[in-house]
């Protein structure tokens, strides 16, 4: 059994951003804050009885994205989209900015998404997982300064109920 | 992976290059005999230490390093604040290079972000304890080692 009793941290995640081309662009977010936050909703319908609970049931409700944010440190903020030979940058691919190359994984004329891999590796090297959440975008984007570091806080929605969870 | 003997070995480099020319300067792990010096500077990096952090990411230490200034009483009374002056100047809010002492080529292996420095004086915390007279300002500065990505 590929299985194993020591917690994941931290430490064990990295994430990948890729985006709709062909072959995919990626980028390793390395200066990440390792605060990946995803929440994955379940909507039900309550259909009660007159009031009663007991003579009731429930019924499932409309589909719901999964919310998901990070935080990550500044270097800069632009790269590639000011010299071609710069690399690529988290905020100018996270804007699909222009001179990027940066492609959403959606249809022309949908919204702009990426992929969004998440890998935690099992420190005992037996069952290290990837979380791939497909379709995400962008909802805010918000760049603070700080003592220590500057950051890049990403809140956006994958436009699937759950991520895939696979085993490496 | 940076090396503590790579992150000391610049800090002091970065010392030589900045303190006056011809200070008497104790080095971490070094001792001074001061019997003979109206002046001189000891330097310590106090601590280096682990930040919590994703694994592939490149790695991050905070660090602190501590100067002090010792000066004899003479006719330069303020000679012992000049000294500590050199000494914040050469760290505050200064960025430098950490290379690895063995490498002949100098490859940067990563920097060292200091952040602001602070300047105490404890002359008066050393004449209790000291039958010389002795000035003794002392320069701390943290700052974030990071490695080169």
């Amino acid at each position: 059994m590929a299985t194993s009793q020591i917690s994941r941290n931290l430490r064990d995640g990295e994430l990948v951003i890729s985006d709709g081309s062909t072959p995919p662009l990626t980028l390793t977010v390395v200066l990440d804050e390792g605060d990946l936050t995803w929440t994955q909703r379940q909507r039900t319908i309550e259909v009660k009885d007159r009031g009663s609970i007991a003579a009731g049931h429930l019924r499932k409700g409309d589909d719901e994205s999964v919310q998901l944010s990070f935080t990550a440190r500044w270097t800069q903020l632009i790269g590639k989209s000011a010299h071609e030979a710069d690399a690529l940058q988290l905020y100018e691919t996270l804007m699909f900015a222009s001179g990027t190359g940066v492609t959403s994984t959606s249809g022309a004329g949908q919204q702009e998404t990426l992929t969004f891999v998440f890998t935690v590796v099992d420190p005992a090297g037996v069952a290290g997982e990837t979380i791939t959440f497909s379709k995400v975008y962008r909802e805010t984007l918000t760049l603070s300064e700080g003592d220590d570091a500057n950051l890049i806080a990403f809140s956006g929605r994958a436009f699937t109920t759950a991520p895939i969870v696979s085993r490496i | 992976m940076l090396s503590l003997e790579a992150i000391v070995t610049s800090v002091s480099r970065q010392a030589a290059a900045e303190l006056p020319e011809g200070l008497a300067i104790a080095w971490p792990g070094r001792q001074l005999d001061t019997e003979s010096i109206g002046e001189w500077s000891e330097l310590w990096c106090d601590d280096a230490l682990g930040v919590v952090q994703r694994e592939h990411s490149p790695e991050r230490r905070e660090i602190t390093v501590t100067a002090h200034v010792f000066v004899r009483p003479s006719n330069q009374t303020t000679r012992v604040h000049e000294l500590a002056e050199a000494a914040r100047r050469a760290f505050h809010d200064r960025t430098i290079s950490i290379v690895e002492p063995g490498d002949d080529d100098g490859a940067i292996v990563g920097v060292i972000r200091f952040r602001e420095a602070d300047v105490r004086d404890l002359t008066r915390l050393h004449a209790e304890v000291e039958r010389r007279p002795l000035h003794h300002l002392v320069v701390m500065v943290r700052g974030t080692a990071q490695e080169t990505l």
